[in-house]
């Protein structure tokens, strides 16, 4: 059977992809983030997850807003690098696990989450630097294999955290269901504290962000009432991509062990780290 | 522009480069920074505009501005 392993909540923060392309990754205003994911990374080796599951939002560049799903799963062997309007990165496609997918449709489904199927998905940054910060790349490919779930986190009305944490569960029984052997992370992404329009530009937060990581550890589900409205007000606009984590939170069982937790903040976004394990 | 149905308005915001006009009438920030890959105005160069400073003014402001 499908087992979740663990789950991480980070950051999705686009300027560390020129980083690692640019293999900047030692540079003084970058290393403390980049070490932070060294014992991450020590600890994904040791876990060997087969899938990771990763919830983020695309920024327009692959869901334009003609047409914008609140929970779009990818179920492809395959998915490509989409070009966000600066060119497409160097990287290797990503690859899939359509069986898992078809499986996780099938029951989050019948588990009343109407989700967009997607057998074609290019992926971005918020998918795309979580990937680069947990499972780094090599010329041969990605060392793991991937899901996206793509969340509408830019266009209201926007999906309750509290569907969030639910969704999480959700693909947590889905998991568990599963009746091939797999292991899987689960990854919820972006946030921490962000504005990016309007007068607010570059308001930051970290008393409110680690809160959120106290109350995530501690207090999931009573996280999980949080509106859009006070993350926005009290983080920035753009944090409301917070309510993802929820996602992650609710595929960890309640008592879950937290195993790392970081946080740096050199610009204009928090960007947090706290991983789980069962 | 034409071919996007924008008003003159919008037009002539985007031809000002104006990102604090954008924005305020209505801009997505996602769509808006692909108008700045394309005239060569990054978000924090957008940003510090929009915040009513220079772009040095604006990296003062940082905690560490060399993580750009």
């Amino acid at each position: 059977m499908g087992r979740v392993v663990g789950g991480i909540g980070l950051s999705h923060v686009p300027s560390v992809g020129p980083v690692v392309d640019r293999k900047r990754e030692q540079d003084p205003a970058w290393k403390p983030l980049f070490d932070a994911y060294v014992p991450v990374r020590e600890w994904l080796a040791k876990l060997a997850p087969d899938v990771a599951i990763v919830v983020y939002n695309d920024h327009v560049a692959e869901f334009p807003f003609d047409k914008y799903p609140t929970f779009a799963l990818g179920a492809a062997d395959e998915y490509a690098i989409a070009d966000e309007g600066f060119g497409t990165r160097p990287l290797p496609a990503v690859p899939g696990d359509a069986e898992l997918s078809i499986h996780l449709t099938e029951k989050l489904i019948e588990d009343e989450f109407d989700l967009t199927v997607c057998q074609e998905m290019g992926v971005e940054h918020g998918f795309l630097v979580p990937m680069n910060l947990c499972f780094p790349h090599t010329p041969a490919g990605w060392p793991v294999k991937s899901i996206p779930l793509q969340v509408n986190v830019i266009q209201h009305p926007l999906p309750t955290a509290r569907r969030c944490y639910k969704l999480g569960q959700a693909i947590r029984r889905a998991v568990e269901s599963y009746k091939e052997k797999v292991n899987v992370v689960v990854l919820g992404t972006g946030g921490m504290s962000h504005q990016l329009q309007g007068r607010r530009f570059g308001f930051m937060n970290e008393k409110f962000d680690q809160w959120f990581m106290d109350e995530l550890e501690k207090n999931p589900q009573g996280l999980a009432e949080i509106s859009h409205h006070r993350i926005m007000e009290e983080a920035g606009a753009e944090a409301v991509e917070l309510i993802m984590w929820l996602t992650m939170r609710g595929a960890m069982s309640p008592k879950a062990r937290r195993v790392h937790r970081h946080y740096y903040a050199p610009m204009t976004t928090g960007m947090g780290l706290i991983t789980f394990q069962d | 522009m034409q071919r996007f149905s924008l008003t003159d308005r919008e037009k002539e915001l985007v031809r000002k480069r104006d990102f604090k006009g954008l924005i305020e009438a209505g801009m997505n920030i996602y769509a808006m920074l692909k108008i700045g890959s394309a005239t060569g105005n990054s978000l924090y160069r957008m940003g510090a505009q929009m915040r009513g400073e220079s772009y040095e003014e604006f990296l003062k402001t940082r905690n560490i501005s060399g993580a750009v």
